[in-house]
């Protein structure tokens, strides 16, 4: 056995010289290791030995089989060491994978729906299309107010509905209210409704179609701080803990104390000035956000809910204003976030 | 609306130790909202946006009123002065003027006359005051009618007494056919809801609250004047000034509704100002027909009540204080409290939640403390939370194979419906759109989505877009449906585009979709199908454009879109699986060459391969015109099966 384990062993180094690939070196392997390799062929024929010699013979075989195994592990690693002195450059552009885009709305609507999960609300989607009732009478716009017509607003040419009025493209989210207190009749109700908005404006600051997002919140007991605890939440999460915001008296005929809600400007940290100039972006370091306030008893009775049981607070924000100061990104030229211009949309 | 304060003029009105930047910041914070501070040499200015609302604080005397109530709230000094003007009003026995108001169209009417010695400047003062208001300084008695709108807040007018010939002024309707020409020298045809004065010979003498007349106006000339102060009604006075577009600056003030109650300080004012400055004489009596009667309003709010609409606690002293410092009279009683409204706030403040707003603004909004209520848990309707999650899980997917999204109008031209040629009848239109581009709201995203690829053709000639948006479709007598469709537009081929959609419903778990042949009115008759599942769900329809459409823009590039229910698509879907086992046992595989043909599509074979036993997948590997190449792949979950046993399956299936 040991003449016939050395014979081997020649045989099997000579074929190790000649080895010159990692494939040439795995068939090597195969050969003497495999199943019905040379080490396996030599434990056959010691099968019918005595159990002595058959330990004796079979810790030969097992060296035999550990130095070939050795050998071939060596020879494999300067192979592959070998293979690494082609040319390499690790600096050549990488393969262009595909990524497409989103439009910033979308982004924007996404993170807004996240913060106010966090605080309870419910994510809810009202019609662009709706009667005149819902967007106004019902929000304490009676017709021939004087608030009414300030208020521009597409008509769609169809017939009038005798209880609510004429079909309109909905110029603001706050429509959704009336519904939301239709659907869940009996408070709490904290809704987000973001949707598509309608106005006749188009020219580099307005566009004909945007999007609101409209915060609503009514139960017992709501008060102006709660208005403002929320604010404070959005505003620290969308914008960052360093800015500051305010109310400051307004008027809709829909809320009871009305607000306009500012935030600081970033670019001039709410002083106003920027290295003794004016700041450019901001009025005195405020931006405004939106309106806001608490929301008026004769809205929540169109909601055929008890203002003397409940409150509630609502908001309105632009998304598209939202998103673009967060952003701080300043477009000269509103226009470019629906022209669908690809060198837009591809740089998000 | 804006208006111009000096802010020497309303230190005429309040003792005041705040500088001109702490009334612009704290003013800002509690009530009018002063947009910025234009400095002159001597002076300061505060530009004021007044709403609708506010009216009364559109006036200095207003404006000090505000100031007087809000900066003792930051430690400074400001009283009030009380408004200076003679109530003197001894009837002087005379028939100078006539005034008739029989249909009670106006609320009141406050009028004297006056002899004047001589048109000519006004003093410096009330020059620099009007000027730094951004108001041009006439002659000394027009002055007067304008430097006293700005100072009380309610405009005024003055005739030439002598012009009017008759004496008379009657309030009247207009008459069809009618016109009038302003002193501006325009003339206007009037409507018959238009309130004019008539002389009493039928000629028309004013626009009362909006605009003078040339015929009754001062001139260098004049020797007698009548000033003359009316109250409007409001909805009148800006029906008529928005109809025939003129926007005075008394007409801003008249259609926001001033108390009548300044109608006759102003007019005493002007009368006191005419005698004092220019040493004019009161010629007749105070003429003031009152139609309005005002009732004290009272107010009944409880103390607990304002605390829990603010979210803080008051104290009695600093709610009394401030309702007083604001003209509210206010008596307290055991938690509850009795306030009587101003005659200036009447149109204003009418429930307790604005008597709650008048105390939180002057409290101060800034001392509010900022708490996020808390609530019990909102349950959001099952069908929104799928929509939601859904729509950006898919949006994500489709950027990350590399679509761009879109957002386009959801109202387009009629040229883009010709394009399509689609029937303008089924769709609902604006009848005040401000643009041809978006008259029409649609009923199909395709044509929007073609219409960006085909813009963007120039800077990027492969690519895919897709939007995800409502579509509108009448319904009669009611609103319209409004479906959210899924649309997704390539110039990479059918059948890319029948991968992503392929793509989308996998990753979603929504199933598989069955592609059909069918005709699509936008796309070519054979390269167009419908999209449903095996029970038989419509799902939508995906095609390669029509070359009719295409051809009409000349544009060669084959683009393939579809549009898909998208609340189908969410219906179906499944955030996880169910789990199908694996074989432990070898796989073989074959690879077998299938000839399409009309009437044996790839969809005939497919079923067909439901005959193959042990069949667990299957490949697309090559396709050259009507001949594809599909790897099959047979195994068994409890053996292994032989190469001889799959042979025979496919015998059997080629036969």
């Amino acid at each position: 056995m040991k003449d016939e384990i050395d014979r081997l062993t020649k045989v099997f180094n000579k074929s190790l010289l000649l080895v010159s690939s990692v494939e040439s070196l795995e068939a090597l392997e195969q050969e003497y290791l495999g199943r019905r390799g040379v080490i396996n062929s030599l434990f056959t024929s010691i099968k019918e030995q005595p159990l002595d010699t058959k330990k004796q013979l079979g810790s030969h075989i097992n060296n035999f089989k550990t130095t070939i195994e050795h050998s071939l592990l060596s020879k494999k690693s300067s192979l592959l060491d070998q293979k690494k002195t082609s040319f390499f450059d690790v600096s050549v552009p990488a393969e262009k994978l595909p990524l497409g885009s989103l439009h910033i709305v979308t982004y924007a609507i996404e993170e807004i729906s996240s913060i106010f999960r966090q605080l309870g609300f419910i994510r809810m989607s009202y019609r662009e299309v709706e009667w005149e009732y819902f967007s106004f009478d019902a929000l304490n716009m009676p017709k021939n107010h004087p608030a009414r017509d300030d208020f521009e607003t597409f008509f769609i040419d169809e017939e009038p509905d005798k209880t609510y009025g004429k079909m309109v493209l909905t110029p603001h989210t706050s429509s959704g209210q009336i519904r939301e207190m239709l659907r869940v009749k009996t408070p709490p109700i904290k809704m987000i409704n973001i949707g598509k908005t309608y106005r006749p404006n188009w020219d580099a600051s307005h566009v004909p179609m945007f999007h609101q997002f409209e915060g609503f919140c009514v139960d017992k007991d709501i008060s102006i701080s709660h208005l403002k605890g929320t604010i404070e939440y959005f505003v620290h999460s969308f914008f960052g803990k360093k800015r500051a915001f305010r109310l400051r008296p307004f008027h809709f005929q829909f809320t009871e104390p009305s607000f306009e809600i500012d935030i600081s400007c970033e670019i001039c940290g709410g002083t106003g000035m920027v290295q003794s100039a004016k700041c450019r972006l901001c009025k005195a370091g405020w931006l405004e956000l939106g309106g806001a306030g608490m929301v008026h008893p004769n809205v929540l009775k169109s909601g055929n809910i008890d203002p003397l049981v409940y409150s509630g607070w609502a908001f309105g924000f632009g998304i598209e204003r939202v998103a673009m100061m967060k952003e701080g990104l300043k477009l000269d030229d509103i226009r470019v976030l629906y022209n669908s211009d690809i060198r837009f949309l591809e740089q998000f | 609306m804006n208006v111009q304060i000096p802010f020497s003029f309303v230190r005429e009105y309040v003792d005041t130790d705040a500088t001109a930047e702490e009334v612009y910041k704290w003013l800002s914070l509690c009530g009018p909202s002063i947009e910025k501070i234009i400095k002159t040499d001597e002076d300061a200015v505060f530009d004021v946006e007044i709403t609708a609302n506010r009216i009364d604080t559109a006036g200095v005397y207003g404006f000090a009123r505000e100031l007087a109530a809000i900066v003792p709230q930051f430690g400074k000094k400001a009283l009030l002065r009380p408004f200076g003007v003679s109530l003197d009003k001894t009837s002087v026995n005379d028939n100078l003027l006539y005034i008739e108001d029989q249909k009670k169209l106006v609320n009141r009417i406050c009028a004297v006359v006056v002899d004047v010695t001589e048109i000519n400047n006004s003093a410096p003062y009330i020059a620099k005051r009007l000027e730094l208001a951004g108001v041009r300084s006439i002659n000394n008695i027009v002055d007067i009618t304008n430097y006293v709108m700005l100072e009380v807040g309610h405009p005024v007018h003055a005739f030439d007494y002598d012009r009017l010939s008759t004496g008379k002024l009657i309030f009247r309707y207009a008459r069809k056919g009618e016109n009038l020409t302003t002193l501006e020298d325009k003339t206007y045809q009037l409507c018959e809801d238009d309130i004019i004065i008539d002389d009493s010979t039928g000629r028309i003498v004013d626009l009362p609250g909006i605009i003078g007349t040339s015929n009754s106006v001062i001139t260098k000339d004049t020797k007698r004047v009548i000033f003359f102060v009316e109250s409007n009604n409001r909805y009148a006075i800006r029906k008529t000034s928005m109809t025939h577009a003129i926007r005075t600056l008394a007409a801003t003030f008249n259609e926001k509704g001033p108390d009548s109650e300044l109608a006759i300080i102003a007019l005493l004012r002007s009368r006191d100002l005419a005698v004092s400055e220019y040493g004019a004489k009161q010629a007749s009596g105070i003429i003031d027909i009152n139609h309005v009667k005002n009732e004290q309003k009272i107010i009944q709010v409880a103390h607990a009540d304002i605390e829990k609409i603010i979210g803080d606690t008051l104290e009695v002293r600093s709610i009394a204080d401030i309702l007083s410092r604001l003209g509210f009279g206010v008596h307290e009683n055991k938690g509850l409290y009795d306030i009587s409204v101003p005659t200036w706030r009447k149109n204003d403040v009418e429930i307790p939640q604005d008597i709650v707003e008048e105390i939180a603004r002057i409290y101060g909004y800034f001392n509010i403390p900022a708490k996020v209520q808390k609530t019990d848990i909102i349950e959001q309707p099952e069908q929104y939370e799928r929509m939601f999650t859904y729509l950006f899980r898919i949006k994500n997917l489709l950027k990350h194979v590399g679509a761009h999204e879109l957002y386009t109008y959801s109202l387009i031209s009629k040229d883009l419906m010709d394009l399509f040629g689609e029937d303008s009848s089924l769709f609902l239109r604006l009848n005040n759109s401000i643009s041809t581009d978006i008259e029409y709201l649609r009923t199909s995203l395709i044509p929007s989505v073609f219409a960006a690829l085909y813009e963007n053709r120039g800077y990027k000639s492969n690519a895919t877009f897709f939007e995800i948006a409502n579509v509108y479709h009448k319904k009669n007598k009611s609103l319209p449906d409004e479906k959210r469709m899924i649309t997704i537009a390539t110039t990479k081929g059918f059948y890319y585009l029948a991968g992503l959609i392929r793509l989308i419903t996998q990753d979603i778990h929504a199933g598989e979709v069955q592609f059909i042949q069918e005709k699509h009115r936008f796309f070519d008759p054979q390269e167009s199908a419908r999209l449903e599942y095996s029970d038989g769900t419509f799902l939508g329809h995906a095609g390669n454009l029509s070359a009719k459409i295409a051809s009409k823009k000349s544009y060669k590039t084959v683009v393939s879109v579809c549009e898909l229910d998208f609340e189908v698509l969410v219906a179906r879907a499944r955030l996880i699986h169910s789990y199908t086992p694996y074989t432990q046992y070898a796989v073989i595989k074959r690879d077998i060459t299938l000839q399409l043909s009309g009437s044996t599509p790839f969809s005939w074979h497919l079923s067909r391969f439901a005959a193959l036993t042990h069949l667990i997948k299957w490949e697309l590997i090559d396709m050259y015109n009507e001949k594809v190449t599909v790897r099959l792949y047979f195994g068994d979950l409890t053996q292994n099966l032989t190469e001889k046993q799959v042979d025979e399956y496919i015998k059997n299936y080629l036969s």
